[in-house]
């Protein structure tokens, strides 16, 4: 599902913020992504959602080695793909709903084949009373929430979620946490970073890699702190 | 609970429509209206350019129709030698007045001829004078004697032979049928015309300059934008669709109002012009006979179809081009 090996990220001519990072997920798996701030997680991700090229190293995707990719092949790959982004990056102009949509609308599908399905998701989240209300009218926690259901509404065979919980009260969290779990368990394979201990705790199936100055280190699925 | 017993949104609140007629690029208004304005300009200018080729051209087919139907008969003094010579014996007629009166009698007989005038001495000098100055001093200087004459315009003329058999039958006379002038009217018509293509295509390289720098200003104010419909899957064929649909739209009205301001400045000259001919000419053009305007608004017609066609596409290749160059790396 995915290799990453030796792979090097300098932001221009600045130090390598990943150095040597090698490691290898299996499709279904669960893993979470954890280190100080300014570690590299949010770099590590951005090259995982082909956002960012590496500097040096190899990364392969659902089989692919996306490191030389082409341009016109990267909407296929990205719809496989599900992103929560840390600062959430809904669009202000569309409704909560529409931000939802919005990668099955690119996709091609139909509002009435989505509908509904974004409606329940909605209320699944804890959302149905914002459905046609503006990003900039939601607190933090509901746009983090919003941000979830856009990124999971596709069913992407891999999810990224970049603090999917820093804004929101831990009994939410774990409800959030229960919706990757849930999806984890349909077969997507999920990488959260995170800085918090307990979802990591709450979830015991779920590797752990730790990023430290650039590095990263791993502990085997099962033997989660 | 589930969104299909309870009512999504909150009491009273609509059901969400979907995406499908949403404008998802939202900082494009700035840009747009720039455009706007600009593509209305041009296709004044191309309306405007075309209603001026076609009064002119009406105007040169009404001059070419009036010197079509006239022509001038030449009765030169002979020479010495010529009015000695044996032609002029065995036809007695040397003097001038005798040979105008030849021609007439010949020129009334001849159906191409539909009426016909000798012109006086006074008249004669008068046309000359801008020529010999005053020719008052030149009394005695032997001059043509002109005819004018009107031709029948029913008929098909052939006019080398009617000039060959007036030749023939009296001596120093020539028929000039004013093919010069036709032929100049010709050629001032084929000038417009491609005088008037030329400008129309500077119009239309004008008009796609416009799209590409407009299309590039809407995808760059959208930036932001634009990267998160990348992230989340969308082609930039998508991202095309949406700015040449926004152009289509831009197009189209710049188009209507261009052209709404080229008629009215048309209905103005049919209304205002100091020029009786102006005014005619302005009226013809939009309220003529209805198989003659039904080109004039065709044509404008096209010129709305153009505009739009040239947002549309241009819009669409250099918005392809644009996100290429912009999101060269992911
Ligand atoms: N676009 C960028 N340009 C330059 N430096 C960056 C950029 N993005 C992140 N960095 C630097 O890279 C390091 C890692 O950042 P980030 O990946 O966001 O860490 P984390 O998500 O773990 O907090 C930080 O030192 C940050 O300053
Ligand atoms: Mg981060």
């Amino acid at each position: 599902m995915i290799t990453l090996e030796n792979v090097g990220v300098r932001y221009g001519t600045g130090p390598e913020i990943l150095r040597d990072v090698s490691f290898r997920l299996a499709k279904g798996e669960m893993a979470f992504l954890t280190g100080p701030s300014g570690a590299g997680k949010t770099t590590l991700l951005r090259l995982l959602y082909l956002a960012l090229r590496p500097t040096r190293g190899l990364i392969r995707l659902f089989g692919e080695d996306v490191t030389a990719v082409s341009r016109a092949r990267l909407p296929e790959l990205r719809r496989r793909i599900g992103v929560v982004f840390q600062d959430f990056r809904l669009l202000d102009h569309l409704t909560t709903f529409e931000n939802v949509a919005l990668p099955l609308h690119v996709a091609g599908v139909r509002a009435d084949e989505y509908r509904d399905n974004i409606l329940e998701l909605l209320e699944w989240v804890g959302l149905g009373d914002h459905v046609n209300a503006y990003p900039r009218v939601l607190s933090g926690g509901e746009r983090q929430r919003a941000a979830i259901a856009r990124a999971i509404v596709s069913k992407p065979h891999l999810l990224l979620a970049d603090e999917p919980t820093g804004n929101v009260d831990p009994q939410l969290a774990r409800r959030l946490l229960r919706l990757f779990v849930e999806l984890n368990r349909l077969g997507t394979t999920v990488i959260i970073a995170t800085h918090d201990a307990s979802l990591i705790a709450a979830t015991p199936g779920a590797r752990v890699m730790t990023l430290h100055q650039g590095r990263l280190s791993i502990t085997p699925a099962g033997e989660a702190a | 609970m589930t969104a299909q017993t309870k009512k999504p949104g909150g009491w009273g609140a609509p059901v969400p429509k979907g995406l499908s007629g949403r404008n998802i690029l939202p900082r494009t208004h700035a840009p747009l209206r720039t455009f706007m304005v600009a593509m209305a300009v041009m296709t004044y200018l191309a309306a405007v350019a075309i209603g001026g080729m076609f009064m002119t051209w009406r105007a040169i087919q009404i001059w070419k129709s009036g010197v079509v139907a006239e022509a001038t008969v030449q009765i030169l003094p002979l020479s010495e030698p010529e009015q000695n010579s044996g032609k002029a014996q065995k036809l007695p007629a040397t003097d001038m007045n005798t040979r105008v009166q030849q021609a007439v009698r010949f020129l009334e007989k001849r159906p191409e001829v539909k009426s016909l005038r000798v012109l006086t001495d006074r008249e004669n000098r008068a046309l000359l004078q801008p020529w010999l100055g005053d020719v008052s001093i030149m009394q005695d200087v032997p001059l043509p004697r002109l005819i004018a004459i009107r031709l029948n315009p029913e008929r098909k003329i052939d006019i080398a032979a009617l000039d060959r058999a007036l030749r023939a039958a009296v001596p120093g006379a020539r028929l000039d049928a004013h093919g010069r002038w036709v032929r100049a009217l010709s050629h001032m018509a084929s000038t417009v015309f491609w005088l008037g293509l030329g400008i129309l295509a500077a119009i239309i390289i004008a008009a796609v300059v416009l799209v590409v720098h407009a299309a590039r200003a809407a995808l760059e104010s959208n930036r932001e934008t634009i990267e998160v419909l990348h992230l989340v899957g969308a082609r930039d064929s998508f991202i095309a669709r949406q700015v040449q649909r926004l152009f289509l739209r831009a197009g189209f009205l710049a188009g209507m109002l261009g052209v709404a301001a080229a008629w009215l400045t048309f209905a103005l000259l049919a209304l205002l012009a100091p020029a009786e001919g102006i005014r005619e000419g302005a009226w013809q053009l939009l309220f003529g006979a209805p198989e003659k305007i039904a080109y004039h608004y065709g044509a404008w017609l096209i010129i709305v179809l153009t505009a739009t066609t040239i947002s549309l596409l241009s819009a669409r290749t250099a918005a392809m081009r644009i996100l290429a160059e912009m999101f060269a790396e992911p």
